[in-house]
């Protein structure tokens, strides 16, 4: 392998973790809000599931909740 | 209580932590038990320094969250026993974190390591004036460059205003250019900032290449050996150089200083 690729390598990998990283702080903060706007609009029945995957260079949102119901507006 | 040692510069991109990393590893290397420790809050590279990014398994904010001991958040490095790793990767900027919790395990790891490094961020910030308060010593890395011999003289004045021991490394120093008469050498930056010189570390290729596939420390036998005279003489209090002038001296080294300047 080149040093070319020795340093392209490394580099894809240190920006990969970055990308877990930055994911792990965007789930709590992403959810918090997701909780907050669900909210207003169902009553939430359980916790929220909120899974973001990173896969090459992109992020993949999964959202997934229950309600026991919907609230209307008069 | 061990020697805790923060490394400051004012200017960025002066290479505190290569800096910070080699003398790290060249200390272990002489069976010094220390800890580094990455104050470059949101924009840390201690770790891809010392060769150990995916080793980091938990960071600060772990630590303070409850999640993981202190123990468990020291990054052990792959080629030396002695030597540990504070990682702050997660902690977007200083700011977030609970600065009376940061000076307790400073002084944690003060009772435990023989030698805590901090590599500190750029600038004249509060992370500076946190970390300046609560070191031992302070060491201030600058190079050449009259920008970065500024920065250092004022990073000198706000060190001198708290009387601790301090001194500086000059860095990315060109035998080619001292000897041509087109750069400070260390002596001379060492007096103007009124430090004392504890080394020069001369720039070699080999950081600047090798230093994006393996640890600073391991890019080049040349580097080890300047990195040791570093250590001994953080160690020992003397101010040996590293002698970066040889290869430009006599007829040889004159002709060789022609072709870098050509190139």
């Amino acid at each position: 392998m080149s040093l070319n690729e020795r340093i392209e390598n490394r580099l894809n990998l240190i920006l990969t973790m970055d990308k877990f990283d930055k994911k792990d702080k965007l789930s709590e903060a992403f959810k918090a809000d997701l909780i907050k706007v669900f909210s207003s609009y169902f009553k939430l029945d359980g916790d929220l599931n909120v899974d973001i995957k990173v896969e090459n260079n992109d992020y993949s949102i999964n959202i997934f909740g229950k309600a026991s119901d919907i609230y209307c507006y008069q | 209580m061990g020697r805790i040692i923060g490394f400051v510069s004012g200017k960025g991109g002066v290479g505190k932590s290569c800096i910070t990393a080699g003398i790290g590893k060249a200390l272990a290397n002489l069976n010094k038990s220390v800890c580094l420790v990455d104050f470059d809050f949101g924009l840390n590279n201690l770790d891809l320094m010392l060769g150990i990014e995916t080793n980091v398994v938990y960071d600060l904010t772990d630590y303070f969250a409850g999640r993981s001991r202190l123990r468990q958040t020291l990054v052990p490095d792959s080629e030396f026993d002695g030597l540990y790793y504070l990682s702050t990767h997660k902690a977007l900027s200083f700011d977030s974190v609970d600065r009376s919790l940061l000076k307790e395990v400073i002084t944690k790891l003060g009772e435990v390591f023989e030698y805590v490094l901090i590599d500190c961020s750029a600038g004249m910030g509060q992370d500076f004036k946190f970390i300046v308060n609560i070191v031992s010593e302070i060491i201030v890395v600058s190079t050449p460059n009259i920008c970065a011999i500024r920065d250092a003289s004022k990073v000198a004045s706000e060190v001198f205003k708290l009387k601790k021991q301090a001194g500086v490394i000059v860095n990315k120093v060109r035998g080619d250019l001292v000897l041509g008469g087109k750069s400070f050498d260390e002596k001379q930056i060492a007096k103007t900032l009124g430090l004392k010189l504890i080394g020069v570390m001369p720039e070699y290729e080999a950081i600047s290449v090798y230093s994006s596939i393996k640890s600073v420390y391991n890019t080049s036998l040349e580097v080890k050996n300047a990195f040791m005279i570093l250590a001994k003489n953080i160690l020992k209090n003397t101010s040996f150089c590293v002698d970066y002038t040889y290869k430009f001296k006599g007829v040889i080294g004159a002709l060789r200083r022609k072709l870098k300047a050509r190139a």
